[in-house]
């Protein structure tokens, strides 16, 4: 009973938690939705208008776009989960370590941090990837590197809040143990502001990691990635729009989708503004 | 209350931008035919400045360094003794005549008179030797093209002596690595690479950054006749796409290396022209013979699982010819008569991996080596031909259906000189002038020969060498021919190289520059020729 009352009092995050959901299942089932194989080339039908046959058209190698876009779900949101998870628990654990325990843990780990957030972000990735090669697990890896600080600044400023309350001094005093501190005092009292910033996470990590693969140091050929099929669609831009159209329009409705649901769990979750 | 103003406030920001960018895209597609057209001849006029879009590999201007010195030729700043014109033959330039000795082995070129450096130096036959000397001195390309015995000069005439007889010096010496750059002491060499070489072209490099541009202003003492322009910016523009919108923009007046898919950017716009020449390039994949290529079965297999025909013809819309052999059929050596044992042909390709052990044993739908190890060829490509990518995608689509693991791996120009240097690839892209001297053979040398420092491949067949050295001193038009079928032939049999195809090119310019020509050797970017029309 009052689990659908959640749902009915939140209508915005019912509508966009179902679409979230449909997108997952797109993924999931996408050798079933989609129409063909999206690697399958068939180059005596390359650039082929959308119609009857190909619903988006085809791309320059006869591939069907369509089959690419749906299965493009599954690279994009694997790789964006992925993403977040890691830099997620990477940049939350080191945070309320360094929270925490302060002193010489905390200054080792902020000061990485700062150095991290020193150099423009999408920059130091491109650089990352570059000199690891580029493939999906790298751009991932490269963006995790220069993303976690947000976590970990949150859970550390988190940490030290919650750390001057009193029944954290009554649970010192009364000789709990310092991972049980953590875990049942600390953790409880900050992890959904910080899950909260993982969900509206999901749409701009989309976006970084589909940047990437546009620019060549993501997702190589010939796995349907959006950001790739992009890259591949720009040379026909006037010849062939379509390559960029449908890649494009699926960025764009995955990303509102979960920026959309992003915000509204935030606004669930966040009771001071009401 | 605020945040629900922001967020509208943002989705219709983002909803105008796209809707700008879509109709500047748009334009109006009528059905405007843009054929390729002759340049008309316009008058010019002298004076002003303008912005050509080019492609650039050139890390430094140093002329004897890789192949940086086709940028100098490019770009109007360095010239040769000899030249190519339109038709691909060899005329006068810095030299005004030349001929060669009973013996095959002296070349004797006669200097022209009154022609200065761009710092205003005498271009003397003293000078013209230390440049050549230096060239050979710095370069390890030069034994390619001939093997230098001594220079000597006697009055205006400069006689190269070679150590064996050679028939192409004269074509060679018009190839950019030899233009002629001031020795004199007045300049310092080592600013060459950054600052430009001084030479005796039309331009003179004011500036120079390697992956953004290369400013030239007017060489105030050039020789043949006026020069037009003041300043002509060369802005690197890798991207396809940019260079194609830069002209559409008019931020540029000329980009070179546009392709099929960019005349429909243009399509019903009357300011633009679009040249094309059938050219003398060819693309092709090195294969490398340290690694798992060795084996020639696979090799067989791999070029029989291409369908180039289809590549050229649907996957480039005609922006090429497909390929079989190292010579293209805009040359005359016996293309049609060469027999390819390795045309496309999936099924034998299947049946030559099975028959050489290779197996799928791990059931990935890839075939393992015959000693049971994972089979993946690492097929290295660069960034700024766009077809390039084309081609090896549909290659690696290809191969996969016969059950060959292709990992592409994209990287710029530059890096890719440096991995092929290395021998760190499986595969590698090539895109050459086949007849840079105006005749194959040093194309030939370089590449094929087993000790060529270019041949990072491995490949070396004896009898290649053997009729390669026969090539170089035979000076008979019709035997030259039947040697060069002969290495051709030899080549496709060891399966040594993947011919993808001979590009068609193309030159896209403004109506308000004239005298824009395109040349079968690439060498001649900017000329003096090209002016604002009046």
């Amino acid at each position: 009973m009052k689990k659908s009352n959640i749902f009915v009092k939140n209508k915005q995050f019912t509508i966009f938690l179902i679409l979230a959901l449909v997108v997952v299942g797109i993924a999931i089932f996408a050798p079933y939705i989609a129409p063909m194989d999206p690697y399958e080339t068939v180059m005596t039908e390359s650039l082929q208008e959308p119609g009857d046959k190909y619903i988006c058209g085809t791309d320059k190698l006869g591939r069907d776009v369509l089959s690419r876009v749906i299965f493009g779900t599954r690279t994009s949101l694997t790789m964006t989960l992925c993403l977040v998870a890691v830099i997620f628990i990477i940049g939350t654990t080191l945070g309320i370590i360094a929270g925490f325990f302060g002193g010489m843990i905390d200054q080792v780990i902020m000061r990485i941090a700062d150095m991290m957030i020193s150099f423009p972000g999408m920059v130091l990735a491109i650089a990352i990837a570059g000199m690891l090669g580029p493939n999906v697990v790298n751009a991932v890896i490269a963006i995790a590197a220069v993303s976690w600080t947000k976590y970990a600044r949150l859970a550390r400023s988190m940490v030290l809040k919650i750390r001057k309350n009193l029944y954290i001094e009554a649970a010192v005093i009364t000789g709990t143990k310092k991972i049980n501190i953590i875990l049942k005092y600390v953790v409880p009292n900050m992890i959904t502001t910080v899950i909260v910033t993982a969900a509206t996470d999901i749409g701009s990590m989309m976006l970084e990691l589909a940047g990437l693969s546009f620019l060549g140091f993501g997702a190589t050929a010939p796995t349907p990635e959006w950001g790739l099929m992009l890259n591949e669609g720009r040379a026909y831009i006037s010849k062939a729009p379509w390559l960029m159209i449908y890649p494009g329009i699926a960025i764009m409705i995955v990303v509102i989708i979960f920026n959309m649901l992003g915000d509204s769990i935030r606004d669930m979750m966040d009771t001071r503004q009401e | 209350m605020r945040k629900w103003f922001k967020k509208s406030l943002g989705i219709i920001l983002a909803g105008t931008m796209a809707f700008t960018i879509l109709t500047g895209c748009g334009g109006s597609s009528d059905s405007g035919s843009t054929t390729a057209a002759k340049s008309e001849t316009k008058e010019a006029t002298n004076g002003g400045e303008t912005v050509i879009g080019v492609t650039s590999f050139a890390d430094t201007l140093e002329p004897t360094e890789q192949y940086f010195s086709w940028v100098v030729s490019r770009y109007g700043v360095g010239e040769t003794l000899t030249k190519f014109n339109e038709n691909g033959e060899i005329t006068p330039c810095l030299a005004e005549s030349w001929e060669v000795s009973d013996d095959n082995l002296s070349w004797t070129f006669k200097i022209r008179e009154g022609v200065k450096f761009s710092n205003g130096d005498d271009m003397t036959p003293e000078l013209v030797k230390g440049s050549l000397e230096r060239t050979f001195e710095l370069s390890n390309r030069t034994d390619e093209f001939f093997k230098l015995d001594s220079i000597t000069i006697d009055g205006q005439n400069l006689t190269i002596k070679t150590k064996e007889p050679s028939a192409i010096v004269p074509g060679s010496l018009a190839d950019p690595l030899f233009l002629i750059v001031d020795t004199s002491e007045n300049v310092n060499p080592d600013d060459y690479a950054m600052k430009g070489p001084i030479c005796t072209g039309p331009y003179a490099v004011e500036s120079f950054s390697p992956t953004d541009s290369c400013v030239v202003v007017r060489n105030e003492y050039y020789w043949d006749g006026e020069v037009p322009f003041d300043k002509v910016t060369l802005k690197c523009i890798d991207d396809q796409t940019t260079r194609s919108m830069a002209l559409q923009t008019g931020e540029i007046s000329l980009a070179y290396n546009l392709k099929t898919e960019n005349i429909a950017d243009f399509e019903g716009k009357d300011d633009v022209e679009i040249q094309n020449l059938q050219s003398l390039r060819s693309t092709y994949a090195f294969m490398n013979q340290n690694g798992a290529l060795k084996d020639l079965a696979l090799r067989q297999a791999l070029i029989r699982a291409l369908d180039k025909e289809t590549y050229c013809s649907n996957l480039l819309q005609g922006g090429a010819t497909a390929g079989k052999a190292p010579i293209p059929p805009t040359l005359d050596f016996g293309f049609d008569d060469l027999k390819d044992e390795n045309a496309y042909n999936p099924e034998s390709a299947k049946k030559l991996l099975e028959e050489a052990g290779y197996k799928d044993t791990d059931g990935d739908g890839f075939v393992e080596t015959p000693d049971g190890k994972k089979l993946e060829l690492n097929f290295v490509i660069y960034t700024s031909r766009e077809e390039l990518g084309t081609y090896a995608q549909a290659a690696q689509a290809n191969l996969k259906d016969v059950g060959i693991n292709i990992k592409l791996n994209t990287v710029s120009y530059e890096t890719l000189l440096d991995m092929r240097d290395s021998g760190d690839y499986d595969l590698l892209i090539w895109n050459v002038l086949v007849a840079n001297t105006g005749d194959p053979e040093n194309y030939l040398r370089e590449n094929w020969y087993s000790t060529s420092p270019n041949n990072t491949s491995g490949y070396n067949n004896a009898e290649v060498d053997k009729l390669l050295d026969e090539l170089a001193k035979e000076f008979d038009t019709d035997k030259r021919k039947e040697l060069v079928i002969q290495i051709q032939q030899h080549i496709m049999d060891d399966a040594a190289t993947v011919f993808f195809g001979y590009e068609t090119t193309y030159l896209f310019s403004s109506k308000s520059l004239t005298g824009v020509k395109m040349y079968p050797m690439d060498y001649y970017w900017l000329t003096k020729d090209i002016a604002f029309a009046k």
